[in-house]
């Protein structure tokens, strides 16, 4: 797969990954031009942004269990371009080496790609300084690094975190075991009549003794968005921090920390078509310089004797070992793709989708779609949660997978409470990026009408 | 709705002929019986009538199951009967598609075992023929078929065993697992779930295991079932795999029933 072809005569061919050095600014350059044509293209109307980007993720051209494969599963990870694929191998082909430390030609090359990844993700998400970008495995590894390392020396007795009931397990769990080691505690934030998260409950909750709000952007469950600009302003009134889990906004919208003014905030690249692996929480410069460590080991520390050692500045304070290089300089491949096409340009697509795609499923007989009607106030993300009567949705997604292979996703999607709050153990979950079509939508729509029938013929 | 009987060949000290109003598959020579068998339908019920000519009151537990596997539809039925007379069973609902009624007894000495059911077989045949039926069914959606019809025979799960203990746990659906063992030692399994696929699964290990000696359930491993691997693709080991955290749940189950009874 040679990256993108547009197959209109008034366009010319352009390949994103022609360039067989890694040189940057040959990449860049190439972008600039491809992201030109796409825009065109997708404005002149002549083919949806979907179709047009479809070409450049291999996986998604073939047949399961004998029908074409349709992925919606988008919020448990996200396919990967081809172009992301190549600049993993060309980096295990063409300078795999140890960062940071090496002085020889290839060890340069390698730091240099991995920094620059860094920088990209800074700019991706506008924080003002890279070294505000702190690499993780992913996510959870982020929310757990500030939760050990901010949490246990900033956490007092009778502190209180606000979470909502929302939000993922990886946003719970740590701090309900640092609340415990710190004596902390945690408050939940309920539902409203649009089953999204209360936010003037939240902002009666936040008092003097909220040190910490955690957050999530958009809802994996209930495809809800929350105002985080709002939020971050009231809790630094009182003098409290904000952790903003990012994971399903920006791999779908325009991300702006500063704009958010947002103290924390953590995603992973495998949901924002890069390799798993890698991840990254953005922190405040003045926030990260009072941390401690989270994790020790080479890499972070700056001098090592026998009875103490001295610690490194962030974001290296918070690197041990060894980094997932290849992945993080994917990471900043994945994210030259995305910016090819434009942030604002994949979310409108998707504002699309997901209209078409809540339309749609209202119209399946017995289906409880959970999370806000969408309005003009109201925006949902591209992804749907639901329940039909007397089916289980894990049947669901069986017979979706076998009869018609469609992928969805059956269970509690790591939001337990959520689901506890709803009333129900599972939920079925189908969840779209921009490489998918109104034509997935239609397939998926047919063939759960299809499931529908065959489990209500059995009873 | 015809009713074909499977006739057990009785050993009992009182005996007379066997009175078959119906059209029965006989498979063995009929020698000793005082059992009348007869059957009327309402709808989807069937209920069982016993007419005996036996002299001395005596009680006749058994059950009564449909299909050729041995799906236990209701608890033991014990009927007591007393010197001749004809008494009413309960009802038991057929459900659709099935319209074979056998009639199983356990008090009986000695059961012949006719070939077309699999009563009394042991396990590691009974797996043998689980794992050959779902190997021929090269289709995966038949295979979800199959497990949906399976779900339909298994038997109604008593509500005060469904309690957080009895929960299997790393499935997404909800399954409940409830197991004892009964006076001659042997083991029994009753399970339900909200999914039906689920359900179907139980339905297939419940057969295979239920009534079994505990050595056997023991010994059965997740390999042999693999081709229960339905909409679970592969050999993977996923978190998901319904029937392997059954399987594994109805051995620990098992185990821990052993160990209690030996302490006694």
């Amino acid at each position: 797969m040679e990256g993108l072809v547009v197959k209109l005569p008034s366009f010319p061919f352009l390949s994103p990954n022609i360039s067989s050095s890694s040189s940057s600014s040959t990449f860049r350059l190439g972008f600039r031009r491809f992201s030109a044509s796409i825009s065109a293209a997708v404005n002149e109307g002549f083919v949806s942004l979907g179709q047009l980007t479809r070409p450049d993720f291999p996986i998604l051209h073939q047949e399961v269990n004998g029908s074409k494969l349709v992925y919606l599963d988008n919020a448990a990870t996200s396919q990967k371009p081809t172009a992301v694929l190549k600049s993993l191998q060309n980096y295990y082909e063409a300078y795999n080496s140890n960062v940071h430390r090496g002085i020889h030609y290839l060890s340069a090359k390698a730091t240099d790609e991995y920094e620059l990844a860094r920088k990209k993700v800074a700019a991706f998400i506008n924080a003002s300084d890279s070294a505000e970008i702190v690499f993780t495995r992913n996510a959870t590894e982020a929310i757990n690094l500030v939760a050990y390392s901010w949490g246990l020396s900033n956490l007092k007795p009778r502190d209180e975190i606000i979470l909502t009931i929302a939000e993922h397990h990886s946003a719970i769990v740590p701090w309900q075991i640092v609340a415990q080691k710190t004596g902390a505690i945690l408050k939940f934030v309920s539902l409203d009549e649009n089953e999204v998260p209360d936010v003037e409950k939240l902002r009666e909750m936040i008092s003097t003794s909220t040190k910490l709000v955690v957050v999530h952007h958009v809802s994996n469950v209930l495809g809800s968005v929350l105002p985080i600009e709002d939020i971050v302003i009231w809790a630094h009134a009182v003098g409290a921090k904000v952790l903003v889990d990012a994971c399903q906004s920006v791999p779908h919208m325009v991300v702006d920390v500063q704009g958010l003014d947002a103290d924390f905030l953590v995603a992973s690249s495998h949901k924002m078509c890069g390799p798993t692996g890698i991840g990254f929480l953005f922190g405040k410069s003045n926030l990260l310089l009072t941390m401690p460590p989270f994790l020790g080991g080479g890499e972070m520390i700056s001098d090592v004797f026998l009875d103490h050692s001295t610690y490194a500045e962030p974001p290296s304070r918070f690197e041990a070992g060894t980094p997932a290089i290849g992945e993080a300089i994917g990471l900043g491949a994945a994210i030259d793709y995305l910016s090819g096409i434009g942030m604002q340009k994949i979310h409108d697509y998707e504002m699309e989708l997901a209209n078409y795609l809540y339309e749609k499923l209202c119209s399946v007989p017995n289906i409880r779609i959970y999370g806000p009607k969408p309005s003009d106030d109201i925006h949902r993300a591209a992804l749907c949660s639901f329940n039909i009567e007397n089916i289980h949705p894990t049947d669901i997604a069986t017979f979706l997978d076998q009869q018609h292979g469609v992928a969805i996703r059956s269970g509690h999607h790591c939001a337990q409470p959520l689901h506890r709050r709803l009333g129900v153990n599972a939920s079925a979950r189908a969840s779209l990026h921009f490489y998918n079509t109104e034509e997935d939508v239609d397939n998926f729509i047919q063939s759960l009408n299809d499931t529908v029938s065959f489990f209500n013929s059995f009873k | 709705m015809t009713i074909d009987i499977w006739q057990l060949q009785l050993e009992l000290k009182l005996i007379t002929t066997l009175h078959l109003p119906f059209r029965f598959l006989s498979l063995l020579a009929i020698s000793f019986s005082f059992l009348h068998f007869s059957f009327s339908f309402y709808s989807n019920m069937t209920s069982l009538s016993i007419t005996t000519t036996a002299t001395t009151p005596f009680t006749f537990p058994f059950h009564c199951f449909f299909d050729k596997h041995y799906f236990p539809i209701t608890k033991r039925i014990q009927l007591k009967l007393s010197r001749g007379g004809t008494i009413e069973s309960n009802k038991f609902s057929g459900k659709s598609g099935s319209n074979k009624l056998f009639v199983a007894s356990s008090c009986l000495t000695k059961i012949q075992t006719p070939v077309e059911t699999t009563y009394k077989q042991g396990v590691s045949h009974k797996v043998q023929c689980l794992v050959a039926e779902f190997k021929s069914l090269t289709e995966p959606i038949d295979r979800v078929k199959r497990l949906l019809y399976y779900a339909e025979m298994l038997a109604p799960f008593d509500e005060s065993a469904r309690l957080p203990e009895n929960r299997v746990n790393g499935c997404t659906a909800q399954v409940w697992l409830d197991a004892g063992i009964d006076k001659k030692g042997k083991v029994w399994f009753r399970a339900d779930s909200d999914s039906e696929i689920s359900k179907g699964f139980c339905s297939c290990l419940i057969w295979v295991m239920d009534g079994a000696d505990p050595e056997e359930v023991v010994g059965v491993t997740a390999e042999e079932l693999v081709e229960l691997n339905v909409g679970v693709h592969g050999k993977v080991q996923s978190r998901v795999n319904t029937w392997q955290n059954v399987l594994i749940s109805m051995r620990d189950k098992t185990a821990a029933l052993v160990a209690e009874r030996h302490m006694k």
